[in-house]
């Protein structure tokens, strides 16, 4: 999996490429992990370029937005496909993460605003 | 002038010359150094002058088909990982293929730069990966493996099973071949202890009404009402409780894959001691 990610004001933008799966989860964890330590808590997971999501993926999407709503920030959602919708929703956790369609409206949501890239 | 040092060695065996060629530049930008043969003859040929470490092979070779080389291949002192490549859309291909011990399988026509995944994924797979799947039973109706315990093998396993259902509608292909990858990872991590020398027994059996996969584990079963860290134990209303429990014990992130497989297929048993599962979809 490859990940890029960018920041709007105090918001980060994740970009996964590729799975989201038991082998390949240690990328999306060291990289939201690496956020937190630094508090920057408010995320926006895009999941437009995810091509799969296993069960320990979602795990760790759940693990990873406990962890952010602890410290005062939050996991949101961007471009989840049909097929990661329904998933949600079976697991009952469509209840649980806020689901956008787009950036801006996902980024508004925290209630932020500026550009600035750099890739992982 | 620097040389960059090869990441690997593919030999792509193919009688279309131009497909051939487009395959090796492809992989030669990935970085891999590259043998090409037309025909069987001169895939084994190379095989014995060098090591590789992937074969792309395709089927439809003329004279000696690919599955023949496959099984020469296999005899070689140092045998390659072989992905096997054809247009040819019946199970019979596939599981011969299966027999033969292929490491892939990918149908023509695809994406050439799917190629390149294949590749890296079929360089980066540990040894358990290309440990050998017995094939019980090779009929279309009803495929029977044998299969070491790890979570390679469970992928390459899931890859050649839902090829044979690549002609299902896409929502019943998907869903069954998510409940499937959940219910063996399940088998091998926590029934096998990813130990590769423990085996999965897998039976996929197809009627035209129905689909049943069972997957028996070399493990104790478990408890069904000692679950507490997996989501099929939460209340409707708390859907984290599970992973709060999972934090208290020390878990890793999880604890999904039975609520998501039960929701994703039509029945799912299991045997008392819970270390055999049936799960079922039905087609109509």
């Amino acid at each position: 999996m490859k990940i890029t990610q960018h920041s709007v004001d105090d918001v980060t933008v994740i970009v996964p490429v590729g799975r989201i799966v038991t082998e390949d989860g240690d990328v999306l964890r060291n990289v939201v992990d690496t956020l937190v330590q630094q508090g920057r808590v408010k995320i926006v997971l895009d999941l437009q370029q995810v091509t799969y999501i296993d069960s320990s993926g979602l795990g760790l999407m759940v693990s990873k937005y406990v962890t952010a709503r602890r410290r005062g920030g939050d996991v949101k959602l961007l471009h989840p496909s049909a097929r990661s919708i329904h998933l949600l929703e079976i697991t009952h956790l469509a209840q649980v993460f806020e689901v956008f369609e787009s950036e801006d409206d996902a980024v508004r949501a925290f209630g932020s605003s500026s550009f600035q890239a750099h890739t992982v | 002038m620097t040389t960059m040092t090869p990441i690997g060695r593919v030999l792509v065996v193919d009688d279309d010359r131009a497909l051939r060629h487009a395959l090796a530049a492809l992989l030669q930008d990935a970085g891999y150094q590259t043998e090409q043969a037309a025909d069987g003859p001169a895939a084994l040929a190379t095989l014995e002058r060098q090591s590789v470490d992937c074969m792309l092979l395709d089927i439809g070779l003329p004279g000696m088909s690919g599955l023949d080389v496959l099984a020469r291949a296999r005899e070689a002192a140092s045998p390659p990982r072989i992905v096997m490549m054809t247009a040819d859309d019946t199970p019979d291909v596939l599981l011969r293929s299966l027999q033969g011990q292929a490491h892939a399988f990918v149908r023509k026509p695809f994406p050439p730069a799917r190629i390149v995944d294949i590749v890296n994924d079929v360089r980066r797979a540990s040894a358990a990966a290309s440990l050998p799947i017995e094939v019980v039973s090779a009929s279309a109706d009803w495929l029977e493996l044998v299969a070491p315990c790890s979570l390679e093998m469970a992928e390459r396993v899931q890859d050649f099973v839902m090829q044979l259902d690549a002609r299902l509608p896409d929502d019943v292909r998907e869903s069954v071949a998510q409940a499937f990858r959940e219910l063996l990872s399940n088998a091998v991590e926590w029934g096998g202890r990813l130990d590769p020398t423990r085996t999965v027994r897998i039976a996929c059996l197809r009627s035209k009404r129905m689909l049943l996969y069972r997957i028996s584990d070399p493990g104790d079963g478990f408890d069904i009402n000692r679950l507490a860290h997996a989501a099929i134990s939460n209340a409707d209303d708390d859907p984290l409780r599970h992973d709060r429990v999972r934090q208290d014990m020390g878990l890793r992130p999880g604890g999904l894959g039975l609520v998501m497989t039960r929701a994703l297929v039509d029945e799912l048993i299991y045997n008392e001691k819970r270390n055999e599962v049936v799960l079922v979809k039905y087609l109509d």
